[in-house]
């Protein structure tokens, strides 16, 4: 009798604390902030490099689907597939206007990102979990020069790793509430061009791109279960 | 119904539904992102000024807090605290030097340092699930940054504090009866400063004063312990 009423009991408090990571399919949507940094290396034949910490913070939107492993002994896994999309352009120089170039003004963007991550997790409170994030990115970046050192317009795409923190919460049976902090490190571009500046104009120079990013989200996942 | 009673007075003291009035203390680690949109003028040098540029860059923070919980009807609740932030992110620009075979200038450096922060905010919060509680954070920031330019655009060294509002999002799970572990994400934004010096431009062959206008911001994520006194 005692026993079948503590059964009932925590089974009970087991839905109440809505104890939902098990075994499931999940998709899921974000928002949030991001600073997208590039430490830029610009050479010209006849000077020095120089090197320019640049970037920006902007806002964030997320989509994400994976799978959760529940290890039964408080560890988890989730694996998941993302894309994110960040709008926000980094203004690399803004010169004045010359007899000759009308728009020097150099920017640069992150216009967006996918990959894939593992979440190894670990279960803190029946309803909140803790994870580490270990990821993969491909991020697509733009670099359009009017003038500011050479005239070049380029698109191109890197690999880059994740590394992250985060907590997810149990609202309800199959939605959760995630928050993650993400660090993401790119591989450095090279792309080559042709000085505008004053005395080098016609030198040949190069722009060596090494972007990184910090992203906060806040994102709901839906549960399959 | 004793039974349950008894159940429900250990599941209390053994998740602890740890929201209630409180003083509480903490230290938290965590990264920090700042940025700083900069406008160099010179109207001594019409050709290379005014000039743009967006920096940004990454560092490690520690941060500590004080504060009080107030515990308010139907699961609501507002936290009231004040806190240091010490960061060492360094941006700027490096290693400009202006055709050194020829004219023998040193390699100069320009770089703007976020030392440290203090304020205040409140966290009005709701508690979204058992022993889980999601805040905002709305404050007000005293930010003391460091500019020091050896020649790159100009010759400066100022260091200044500014105000600026704060905003952020967050949760905090209790662990144990006094001890919660927090998630912060915070956005700080600071007026324009300005900062005119006067001496040589040495990239370009003029004189006259150089004006610096910093646009900063930071953002952080913060991982957070508190001791609850309750």
């Amino acid at each position: 009798m005692l026993f079948k009423k503590l059964i009932t009991c925590t089974l009970f408090l087991a839905v109440g604390c809505q104890q939902a990571f098990a075994n499931s399919f999940y998709v899921g949507a974000g928002a949030g902030i991001s600073s997208i940094n590039d430490k830029q290396k610009t050479t010209t034949v006849g000077q020095s490099p120089i090197t320019h910490d640049l970037g920006t913070v902007g806002a964030i939107g997320s989509v994400l689907g994976g799978y959760n492993f529940d290890f039964n002994n408080n560890f988890n896994l989730g694996l998941e597939a993302f894309f994110a999309l960040s709008p926000k352009k980094i203004t690399l120089g803004a010169d004045p206007p010359s007899s000759t170039l009308s728009n020097r003004k150099a920017d640069f963007s992150l216009q967006y990102a996918y990959g894939v991550r593992a979440l190894p997790g670990y279960k803190v409170l029946s309803n909140v979990v803790g994870y580490a994030i270990l990821g993969v990115t491909r991020g697509s970046f733009s670099l359009n020069d009017g003038g500011a050192y050479s005239i070049t317009s380029t698109k191109f795409g890197v690999f880059g790793y994740q590394l992250g923190l985060g907590s997810s919460v149990a609202l309800m049976n199959n939605l959760d509430a995630r928050l993650d902090f993400i660090y993401t490190q790119y591989a450095n571009h090279t792309t080559n061009g042709v000085s505008t500046y004053g005395s080098l104009a016609g030198s040949p120079m190069t722009y060596q791109d090494s972007p990184t990013s910090f992203s906060t989200l806040l994102s709901l996942t839906y549960k399959f279960i | 119904m004793k039974i349950i009673t008894k159940f429900s007075l250990l599941t209390m003291l053994v998740i602890p539904s740890a929201f209630a009035n409180s003083l509480y203390v903490g230290a938290g680690i965590g990264v920090s992102n700042c940025a700083d949109t900069q406008l160099i003028t010179a109207p001594s040098a019409p050709s290379a000024a005014p000039t743009t540029h967006d920096y940004s860059g990454l560092g490690l923070l520690s941060s500590a807090l004080a504060g009080y919980n107030l515990d308010l009807p139907k699961r609501f609740n507002l936290g009231l605290e004040l806190f240091l932030t010490g960061s060492n992110n360094q941006i700027g620009v490096d290693d400009i030097s202006i055709n050194p075979e020829t004219s023998g200038q040193p390699i100069t450096t320009m770089r703007i340092s976020q030392r440290y922060a203090y304020g205040v905010r409140m966290l009005p919060g709701y508690e979204i699930a058992p022993n889980v509680n999601g805040h905002l954070i709305l404050g007000v920031s005293r930010g003391t940054f460091r500019l020091i330019d050896n020649g790159a655009y100009a010759l400066a060294e100022s260091e200044f504090g500014v105000y600026g509002p704060q905003f952020g999002l967050g949760f905090s799970v209790s662990l144990l009866q006094h001890l919660d572990m927090r998630l912060d994400f915070i956005y700080t934004k600071y007026p324009h400063q300005h900062y005119t010096t006067s001496g040589p431009l040495p990239s370009v062959p003029a004189t006259g004063s150089a004006s610096y206008y910093d646009s900063l911001s930071t953002l952080d994520g913060v991982l957070s312990l508190t001791y609850k006194f309750n």
